[in-house]
């Protein structure tokens, strides 16, 4: 399987518009039949790595293979990719069936091979009895499955989605998140999705690749993204809100980080065997946190690594998320978010003391970062 | 109450909007159409002729091969210069729906000002141009390249170039403006298809630009039906169309009552054409 070609091989790929350097550097590969996602926020180049492998865009530098060949220099119609417009961009004059027939017949498919095609393609989409029917008749979750549909039906090497979800409402969205992903995996379509939707992103892809200002600053798996972002940019754009700048001092076998507030350093025991260079900031995930309510200044749990008092309190329907400013510094807060499981006679409740409680496992060192 | 008030106002308010260009067209439209349609069918002397209608100026127009001839020749001429408007319209519209800000400004501008000069100044710029002496035919025969001056004056070619030139604008800016909704993803998509560059400007460009062409062609018709300086000037009195005779009517003999009526067929055939081209736009939009 490693050595498999894969449906597509970026390197070194970058991109100047004028004076501005859209693209940085960007070398990732599409592995046959999975999802990778580009995430990143507004500007950061991801419609353009998108534009450049479909070829409406060409790179400044770099070198671009599409299932093992290389395409720099081949026009889009000759590149045998497929490619979703977040307008789904329809032909309008056209009707269902001939939306979807457009690329076979470029392709001079015979015709009774088209025919046969179609039906599948739009059966595949469950909008077979829509054949006939013109875009405008149709729905924005429709259209949306006609364009995936006219897309797939050539088998592309590999299918392009930039923005796929991005105009419809909450529901219907997470419908055909779910079709499109039953879809990719029947047909181990090759896939790169464009989105700056975190949600989205965690459901569909197998790998993510999250960009910052042109650049990559990591690919990987969901869980990795989450649990173990390589920058802090990725920490913070996937929710990770409790960073903390500060530095190490060794203590017997484990090590001590102090929390840089703004007055007083703030003491936080952190057992685990993670590596500190000098002003590398930590992360520990909100879900990660759980707050004892301290009412009766009672004695620490074990797992008590911090104490402070719950300054905010916001109530967000599968879970409750905590601000805690931390005893010694009113300035450093925590973030606890905590699912709405928990028994609501054991919940802190505003201005309330508790413990910070977190396992050491959950503290996660990011490298020193020269952005931000 | 308050939100019927509302819808009272709503609905009386257009109405008030309309009253100022309704009565300029009440006074100067429908009267005078009136005018025209009671002297078409008054005899043209004899006593108590106003109490007696009559169509024999309509029968005549019918029956006298020379009218029916003209009216040919000037659906003929409004077909052909519709014909260079679109050979020359299209490819202006393309360039100017890829073309920036500035070149936009610059050919719309272009286009339009032979709308801003007088036509006799127009007219006569054409006679210097396309005459025996005019430049083209001096020029080509300087080079050699041809023997005795070309006939590019005082016959239909000369007509559909100066008419060309004033009414092009009038077709490229509707086809440009429907070239403008077409969803440039559209066209990327019929791209990343397999559709080369020429196939998708047959599939997508030109097939979605049917109902701005449509628009632009029926003005430039209509308005060729009705043009009479421009031929007379650049045909002479080789080119003959509806205007022109109905002028002659009306200045040099008098014939108030068969111009009027050959006014009217004028603007039925006019008419018919709008008509036809409206079901024609329907048809492409739906
Ligand atoms: N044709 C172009 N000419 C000049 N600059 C461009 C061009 N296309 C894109 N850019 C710039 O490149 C940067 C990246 O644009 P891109 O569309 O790839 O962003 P994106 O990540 O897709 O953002 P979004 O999430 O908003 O769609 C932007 O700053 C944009 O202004
Ligand atoms: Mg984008």
């Amino acid at each position: 399987m490693g050595t498999e070609t894969p449906a597509v091989n970026a390197a070194g790929i970058n991109k100047h518009f004028g004076a501005f350097h859209a693209v940085r550097d960007l070398d990732f590969q599409v592995r046959k039949g999975e999802i990778v996602s580009l995430l990143g926020p507004s500007g950061c180049g991801k419609t353009t790595m998108l534009r450049m492998l479909a070829g409406f865009v060409t790179p400044t530098s770099g070198t671009i293979a599409i299932a093992g060949k290389v395409v720099n220099g081949v026009p889009p119609h000759r590149r045998h990719v497929g490619m979703m417009f977040q307008s789904y961009a329809l032909f309008p004059h056209m009707s269902v069936g001939e939306n979807v027939a457009f690329g076979l017949r470029m392709r001079s498919v015979p015709k009774a091979e088209i025919k046969l095609r179609v039906e599948e393609a739009l059966r595949a989409v469950r909008l077979a009895d829509r054949i006939d029917s013109y875009p405008r008749q149709l729905s924005g979750g429709q259209q949306q499955r006609v364009a995936l549909a006219r897309a797939l039906v050539i088998k592309p090497d590999v299918l392009l989605l930039d923005e796929p979800f991005g105009a419809l409402d909450r529901e219907l969205r997470q419908h055909l998140q779910a079709e499109m992903k039953r879809l990719q995996r029947q047909l181990g379509i090759s896939t790169l999705l464009v989105t700056h939707d975190q949600e989205e992103v965690l459901l569909l892809s197998d790998r993510i690749a999250v960009m910052h200002k042109g650049r990559m600053d990591q690919i990987a798996a969901p869980e990795e993204i989450f649990e173990r972002p390589a920058t802090r940019f990725v920490a913070e754009f996937m929710g990770g809100t409790n960073i903390f700048e500060g530095r190490v001092e060794q203590q017997g076998g484990t090590g001590l980080f102090r929390i840089a507030g703004s007055g007083d350093a703030i003491g936080l025991l952190a057992c685990g065997p993670f590596s500190q260079a000098a002003g590398a900031p930590v992360m520990i995930r909100p879900e990660r946190v759980t707050l004892v309510a301290n009412r009766d200044r009672g004695t620490p749990p074990a797992a008590a690594i911090m104490s402070g008092r719950v300054t905010e309190m916001n109530y967000l329907g599968s879970s409750t998320e905590y601000r805690v400013a931390l005893d010694g510094d009113d300035e450093v807060e925590i973030v606890s978010r905590i699912p709405g499981l928990q028994a609501s006679g054991e919940r802190p409740r505003l201005d309330e003391p508790v413990f910070v409680c977190f396992d050491s496992a959950a503290v996660h060192s990011l490298p020193v970062s020269s952005q931000l | 109450m308050a939100g019927a008030t509302l819808a009272e106002e709503r609905s009386r308010r257009p109405w008030l909007l309309l009253a100022p260009s309704a009565l300029l067209y009440a006074a100067f439209l429908l009267v005078p159409l009136a005018l025209l349609v009671v002297a078409s069918v008054t005899p043209a002397e004899g006593p108590g002729r106003l109490q007696a209608a009559t169509g024999e100026y309509y029968a005549a127009f019918a029956t006298d091969g020379i009218t029916l001839t003209i009216l040919l020749h000037t659906l003929r001429l409004a077909s052909l210069v519709t014909l260079s408007c679109l050979v020359l319209g299209y490819p202006l519209a393309l360039f100017m729906r890829r073309a920036g800000p500035k070149t936009r400004l610059a050919i719309m501008l272009v286009v339009v000002s032979p709308l801003l000069s007088s036509v006799i100044v127009r007219n006569v710029a054409w006679l210097l141009v396309l005459g025996r002496e005019g430049i083209i035919n001096t020029g080509l025969q300087a080079l050699g390249l041809i023997d005795a001056p070309l006939p590019l004056l005082y016959n239909t070619f000369g007509v559909v170039v100066g008419v060309t030139h004033v009414y092009l604008s009038f077709l490229v800016l509707p086809l440009f403006a429907s070239l403008t909704t077409i969803n440039p993803a559209a066209e990327e998509s019929a791209a990343i298809l397999g559709a080369s560059p020429l196939r998708t400007f047959l599939y997508v460009t030109l097939s979605l630009s049917p109902p701005g062409a449509v628009a632009g062609a029926t003005l430039v018709f209509v308005l060729t039906m009705g043009v009479y300086l421009t031929p007379v000037i650049m045909g002479e009195s080789f080119v003959t169309t509806l205007p022109m005779v109905i002028t002659d009517l009306v200045r040099n003999q008098f014939e108030w009552s068969r111009a009027s009526a050959f006014a009217i067929v004028l603007l039925l055939v006019v008419g018919g054409v709008m008509a036809a081209s409206g079901w024609a736009e329907r048809r492409l939009t739906t």
